[in-house]
């Protein structure tokens, strides 16, 4: 786990900086914006988390935070999954493809929840830390963290099926922009949206799990 | 231990990389394996590791086809390609993390198998800041460091001057009489010849032996 770990750290520091600068300063910019057009905060949170919950309906300006998000956090997950199957020598003769999956999912949760703490903490100190109702934001912050895992989490799944075999490559892109439709309700959240969000993860964990061993070594092909 | 490769063929695409080998191989030997570049000794080493699949035949390590199971060899280590750690971490934090991933070996084990290769005064240097032949160096002490029963090693000696060369191939001789299994692919003949007891030639995708 430290090994791995520490590798990814360094290889998304080192190499992906970019990226993290813009999930945090396009939204601070959101905030300066159009903080001033809400009453109360959490009228304002979809625009900050995103939120895709009514794609016709909907205001461009909740989907441009959501669409960032989704292509950020995607473009690091996948880095961070693919990149060991690049540079195998050193790891795979010293770990089994099932405690890499796990190490994997462990370290790309942890990147989830990193991101989205810091978010958070970036909300608060814009609010100067003056937000009623902070259960209701954690709330946010929660089923935010949940869906954005869920979501890495299937494109993990299906991009260890493309593992199997070269030419199903284009299976994975269109499956990446169906997911961009699955509803992120995050001013209507309810017990059962993070219910469902936690099975289904479970779910789809328990099938990276069973296609580890195989889809992983095809991929060396 | 006893690897045994049967009727192993690779083709990429139309090319036949390898065609229908067959080796046995045990403990206590150093077996060599020459041939111009691009004659099919990294793959085949890329096979025996389980990072390739062979189009025909089957890798065997006592009797268990591993690669059938999607396993990959127990206690294995190899050095193929150029060698790739964390650039901005000492020679001797990147091998610390790679053995922590097993927990196999102390810190004491990590000095003597940089000491072995010549870099013990260069361990608290970045990686970033090494030679070519200081991370070929790095990267054949990954290899020893946890004292496996097979050593796979490509190009071991590219880029290491005759000194460190040296000490290297008596190493490898010592592992040899402890009864490991060392397998060295080289495109050239000298850096194999006086340590190998048994040399592969690779030529246009098939493999001769060259009994010694």
């Amino acid at each position: 786990m430290k090994y791995m770990f520490i590798n990814d750290i360094k290889f998304i520091i080192n190499t992906k900086k970019k990226f993290l600068f813009f999930l945090f300063v396009i939204p601070i910019i959101f905030i300066i914006i159009f903080i001033n057009n809400f009453n109360y905060y959490y009228e304002f949170i979809p625009f900050y988390y995103g939120s895709n919950d009514n794609l016709l309906d909907s205001n461009i300006m909740k989907i441009i935070p959501f669409i960032l998000n989704y292509f950020v956090l995607l473009y690091l997950t996948l880095n961070i999954y693919s990149k060991d199957l690049k540079n195998k020598d050193y790891l795979f003769l010293r770990i089994s493809q099932l405690k890499w999956v796990l190490n994997k999912i462990l370290i790309i949760f942890i990147m989830i929840f990193f991101t989205k703490s810091i978010q958070l903490l970036i909300f608060l100190m814009l609010m100067k830390f003056n937000v009623n109702a902070i259960n209701m934001l954690l709330l946010f912050y929660l089923y935010d963290i949940l869906f954005n895992f869920l979501i890495q989490l299937l494109v993990i799944c299906i991009y260890n099926f493309t593992l199997l075999k070269n030419n199903l490559s284009y299976l994975f892109y269109i499956f990446s922009i169906t997911l961009l439709f699955i509803p992120k309700k995050i001013n209507q959240i309810n017990i059962l949206d993070i219910s469902s969000c936690m099975i289904i993860s479970f779910l789809t964990v328990c099938i990276i799990i069973f296609s580890a061993k195989t889809c992983i070594k095809r991929s060396f092909n | 231990m006893i690897l045994k490769i049967k009727n192993v063929s690779k083709k990429f695409k139309d090319c036949d990389v390898l065609k229908d080998v067959n080796m046995e191989m045990s403990s206590g030997k150093i077996y060599g394996f020459i041939g111009r570049n691009g004659s099919g000794k990294s793959v085949l080493l890329k096979i025996i590791c389980g990072f390739y699949y062979p189009t025909n035949g089957s890798v065997e390590i006592d009797d268990y086809n591993y690669i059938e199971k999607n396993e990959f060899p127990k206690n294995t280590r190899a050095l193929i390609e150029k060698p790739s750690f964390i650039p901005d971490l000492t020679g001797f934090e990147n091998l610390s993390l790679l053995a922590s991933i097993q927990h196999k070996i102390t810190k004491e084990d990590i000095d003597k198998a940089l000491d072995e290769v010549n870099l013990l005064s260069e361990k608290n240097k970045k990686y970033s800041k090494y030679s070519l032949g200081m991370k070929q160096k790095l990267g054949i002490a990954q290899v020893l460091m946890e004292n496996p029963d097979l050593m796979i090693f490509d190009e071991p000696l590219n880029g290491i001057e005759k000194e460190t060369a040296d000490k290297i191939r008596s190493l490898l001789l010592k592992k040899k009489k402890e009864g490991k299994l060392i397998i060295i692919a080289s495109h050239i003949k000298d850096d194999i010849d006086g340590l190998a007891d048994i040399i592969y030639k690779f030529e246009d995708g098939s493999v001769n032996k060259i009994k010694r």
